[in-house]
């Protein structure tokens, strides 16, 4: 017996997590990737997702998204335009992704940081401060990343 | 000992695994997988008071083992459980 959690594909993981949030229920997962750094780490965090209301999505949002077939991330919305959206990960200095309101399967509500068994809201100064300061350059990006990945990690 | 409360046997891509599943939250963040002899045993003991006897009696019941190795074996499925936090 043993904990699978790394194991399960993410194609089925997401659908999973996809039906239990289509049935109205939020559901935990692990962050897996360094695209959310610095707030959000690695298999160290985890995030509270809920069943997406489609039209109030905006900008400053947490998503998890198809972006492709069987292909997912959970990056921030950093653009809106009708129904369609750009994503980008805190952490990733260039790279975007495009999809449109469909193809989000849920929205960030919380996160559990740093093993603590209380989430942090979305709604928590501290997400709002962080979100609001957090450059969206890419050379800042790059800068402060790198200094991240030298003293924290 | 019983199941705790919330933890739901669920077949994901053809792997039995144990979730919590509250009312309102899913956690997919920590799944426990169950071998198919560990979930034939989880299955026959909803909602009932269980202890290492009653699993070895399962398991001689349904698969050709000698009564030492069920008890042991079960012992050992016992403390795993209880480790993971999924019985009391």
């Amino acid at each position: 017996m043993k904990e699978v959690n790394k194991e399960i594909p993410n194609k089925i993981l997401i659908g999973e997590i996809r039906n239990a949030l289509q049935q109205g229920h939020t559901a935990t997962l692990r962050v897996k990737g360094v695209s959310m750094r610095p707030f959000l780490e690695t298999l160290r965090d985890k995030v509270v997702l809920a069943p997406p209301q489609r039209e109030k999505i905006q900008t400053g949002d947490v998503v998890l998204a198809a972006i492709s077939k069987d292909i997912f991330v959970l990056h921030r919305v950093t653009k809106r335009e009708g129904e369609r959206l750009t994503l980008r990960g805190d952490g990733n200095v260039y790279g975007t992704e495009e999809c449109t309101i469909s193809d989000v399967i849920g929205i960030v509500t919380g996160f559990y940081r740093k093993g603590r068994n209380k989430p942090d809201s979305v709604e928590s100064k501290k997400w709002k401060i962080f979100s609001r300061l957090w450059p969206s350059s890419p050379l800042l990006r790059r800068v402060i990343l790198a200094v991240w990945r030298r003293v924290m990690v | 000992m019983k199941i705790k409360t919330g933890f739901e046997l669920r077949d994901v891509c053809g792997e039995k695994v144990i979730i919590a599943t509250g009312i309102e939250n899913i956690d997919f963040s920590r799944m426990i997988s169950l071998n198919e002899s560990a979930a034939f045993l989880w299955e026959n003991i909803q909602d009932k008071e269980f202890d290492a006897g009653t699993l070895a009696e399962l398991l001689l019941q349904e698969y050709e083992v000698d009564k030492a190795d069920a008890l042991a074996d079960s012992q050992k499925l016992l403390n795993e459980w209880l480790e993971c936090g999924i019985i009391e």
